[in-house]
């Protein structure tokens, strides 16, 4: 028979399943560069200016003059939402929503050409994550409160060279460090009055915080070939190497049972800590871009990336022995440890792909306009693939935008960033064997000024 | 009429290309540039060929003029002159300061940054504050391009072939270029500049001594002397003085201008200006 009261507890627990850290299984999360975020991040064969420092150093090479760039987020707003989650207690489901808003500055670059060398620093945020979420449900004989607190933001700072062989064909190498800075804070709390009698019979706490700390270097390789006249091919091929990582995570809680004589009543504390080396997948990209005239210019890049494995900050499930998982049947705390045990620590990541396009045209010498279309696919496992209790499967795809003001010696450019995204939110159960997958969303939007 | 037949002759001249013309070292991958990159491109260009030009002009009045050769004065002069163009000149401009050994009381602006002032001149400065005001005039002459636009070669698509003319230039270009530097030497020394050009740079000059901090109504001053020197005459080429001062009076006026505001720096002028 199960213990309803510490069903109860637990249940309310897991109500919203607790993605630890930040998005790690989507790659093109983050656009920057004015004329680069414009045309979706297709810029692997384009490159030549202070962005393609980082997006391909070869194409430095051929950068019109040195510069110096930066470009922000005048506003980045962030939602994530999942569907048809159970109620606590209820056989009605509901939806849950994260939101995150911030202001980031992105992206500063400095190039320098030097006859056929052209050297650079720069400094970007290729991801952030941003969620926050408060939710109070009262429904007169129980009432839960959460409130969840996320910022997980990726650093790269580093400079790159670029040489050009000949006047079709350069290379560039850049080594970029690498520094993840997350932090997260989770209060639960809940009361529950089994009589309605109007004195409450159980009441559960729960606080979670964990850190997580990443120092590593980012290698990257380009190469750019322009075989004819107005055409270029460009390749990277890049990897990210965690040297150093720290992943913490304190969880407290407080229970009290009034009314049964069985029922739980105490406390926990734990911390955990984790060094062990997230892994990043290779990226190989190609991209080719077409300049028919002075006020047009077409471009299109695919990029490959490798399938790994990673390992999961925190493990699931979170972090509490007791927790019985959702939807499962288990009897005993016991029972529970074991399963918890037993949870793959680790996400295989699947190769996977993204796409993008880009278009920039001039309006006349001091106006121009750039488009972009990109995809932002995930390489999480599809459902029944991993073990790993619970992750996100979802393909984005984002539509991009900037109009740009030249004068002889600058460029001003503002634009918008659109991503969108449907899948699931898979939850793999052990008690018994099943997965359930949630309908799952993401989006976001980013208006975001650039001066060059 | 005589220049528009100078225009036609130029661009007659470079639409039939010579052995001679000057063929450019190609940036790699010349298509990548843009359409904004145009404007600098353009721009450099016919500032490299206004300088050119500027230097041809500069050269007939050393012709006329003797170069002044004294080290104190003329570090005095480039070191004032080049104060206010660094904040009122041309960015892209290198100027040079040059005192002409002439009685005539003038000063030139040459274009592309040849500013010439003479002897005469000088002697009836009065402080710093009115030397200044003569720089800053040129200065303002030459910021506006009130020469290239007086022989009407600012306009877009005749600037861009004259300019240009000057790059792949042959033989016969070279000759119509010496006209055209001989017509702006007759406007400069003898005819001067549309008097609304004059005007223009009269006022740029009162904003640029009020910002600087000189006193404004010193150059209103310099003028009067002008006036009152009866033998020599403020020069044929500027337009009627007294109008001039009439019109600057109205704008400091306008603009509540102290006359006590702003410093004249006697001493400094004295010690370093003697002639």
């Amino acid at each position: 028979m199960l213990k309803y009261n510490l069903l109860i507890i637990l249940k309310i627990l897991i109500f919203l399943p607790q993605v630890v850290f930040g998005d790690d299984t989507h790659y093109k999360d983050m656009l920057f560069g004015g004329r680069a975020a414009g045309m979706g991040g297709t810029y692997i064969a384009i490159s030549d200016d202070a962005a393609g420092c980082f997006y391909n150093p070869a194409g430095t090479v051929y950068a019109y003059e040195d510069s110096i760039s930066g470009s922000g987020n005048a506003f980045f707003s962030q939602k994530y939402n999942i569907e048809d989650i159970p109620k606590p207690l209820s056989e009605e489901t509901g939806s849950y929503e994260r939101v995150g808003e911030s202001f980031l500055a992105n992206f500063f670059g400095i190039l320098r050409k030097h006859d056929d060398f052209t050297y650079c620093f720069v400094y970007l945020i290729p991801e952030t994550n941003s969620e926050h979420q408060f939710l109070s449900i009262n429904e007169n004989v129980w009432q839960y409160e959460l409130d969840w607190n996320l910022e997980d933001t990726s650093y790269l700072a580093g400079p790159s060279l670029a040489y050009s062989f000949s006047d079709s064909i350069s290379w560039g190498l850049g080594l970029f460090y690498h520094y993840r800075s997350g932090r997260f804070n989770n209060t639960e709390h809940t009361n529950y009055d089994f009589d309605s009698d109007g004195i409450q019979d159980t009441s559960a706490n729960f606080f979670h915080r964990g850190e997580i700390k990443e120092h590593g270097f980012l290698y990257k390789l380009g190469l750019q070939w322009n075989p004819v006249d107005e055409i270029v091919f460009g390749f990277v091929f890049d990897q990210t190497v965690i040297q150093n990582s720290l992943y913490t995570k304190v969880s407290s809680g407080t229970a009290y049972n009034w009314i049964y004589s069985d029922g739980y009543s105490g406390g926990y504390q734990l911390a955990l800590e984790n060094k062990s080396h997230r892994s990043v997948p290779i990226h190989y990209g190609f991209g080719a871009a077409y300049y028919p005239t002075p006020s047009t210019m077409y471009a299109f890049d695919i990029d490959y990336y490798s399938s790994t494995s990673t390992n999961i900050p925190f493990g699931f499930p979170n972090n509490n022995y007791t927790v019985i998982l959702p939807f499962s049947q288990v009897e005993s705390a016991e029972t529970a440890e074991v399963i918890n045990n037993s949870f793959s620590q680790t996400l295989r990541l699947s190769e996977t792909y993204n796409y993008s396009l880009g278009l920039e045209t001039y309006i006349n010498a001091e106006n121009s306009l750039s488009f972009g279309f990109f995809s932002n696919n995930t390489s999480a496992p599809d459902a029944g693939e991993s073990t790993a209790y619970y992750y996100d499967h979802i393909d984005m795809i984002g539509l991009s935008g900037a109009y740009s003001s030249h004068t002889p010696n600058s460029t001003f450019t503002t634009g918008l960033v659109l991503t969108k995204g449907e899948g699931n939110l898979i939850v793999n159960h052990f008690l018994p064997r099943k997965i359930n997958k949630f309908p799952l969303s993401r989006s976001s939007w980013a208006l975001f000024i650039a001066v060059n | 009429m005589s220049k528009t037949l100078l225009i036609f002759f130029f661009v007659f001249s470079i639409s039939v290309k010579t052995d001679a013309e000057v063929v450019k070292p190609q940036k790699k991958q010349n298509f990548r540039i843009r359409l904004n990159n145009s404007i600098t491109e353009n721009d450099t260009k016919l500032l490299e060929n206004e300088i050119v030009f500027g230097r041809g002009i500069a050269s007939k009045l050393l012709g006329k003029y003797e170069l002044l050769k004294d080290k104190k004065i003329n570090n005095y002069i480039g070191k004032i002159g080049t104060g206010i163009a660094a904040q009122f000149g041309r960015k892209q401009v290198k100027y040079f300061f040059g005192i002409l050994v002439s009685e005539e009381i003038n000063a030139f602006a040459a274009s592309g940054g040849y500013i010439f002032i003479t002897t005469g001149t000088l002697k009836i400065l009065e402080n710093e504050a009115q030397l200044a005001g003569v720089l800053a005039h040129e200065i303002s002459h030459d910021k506006r391009k009130h020469i290239v636009e007086n022989l009407n070669l600012n306009d877009i698509s005749s600037e861009q072939n004259i300019y240009s003319a000057f790059n792949i230039l042959g033989g016969a270009v070279r000759t119509a270029l010496e006209k055209l530097n001989l017509i702006a030497f007759q406007i400069l020394t003898e005819q001067g500049l549309p008097e609304n050009d004059e005007y223009e740079a009269d006022i740029d000059t009162i904003q640029t001594l009020q910002k600087i901090g000189y006193n404004p109504h010193s150059y209103v001053k310099f003028l009067n002397n002008t006036l009152l020197i009866s033998k020599r005459k403020f020069s044929s080429t500027h337009p009627s003085t007294e109008l001039r001062i009439q019109k600057l009076n109205e704008f400091l006026v306008s603009k509540k201008i102290s006359k006590d505001k702003g410093k004249l720096n006697t001493d400094r002028f004295g010690f370093y200006v003697e002639i």
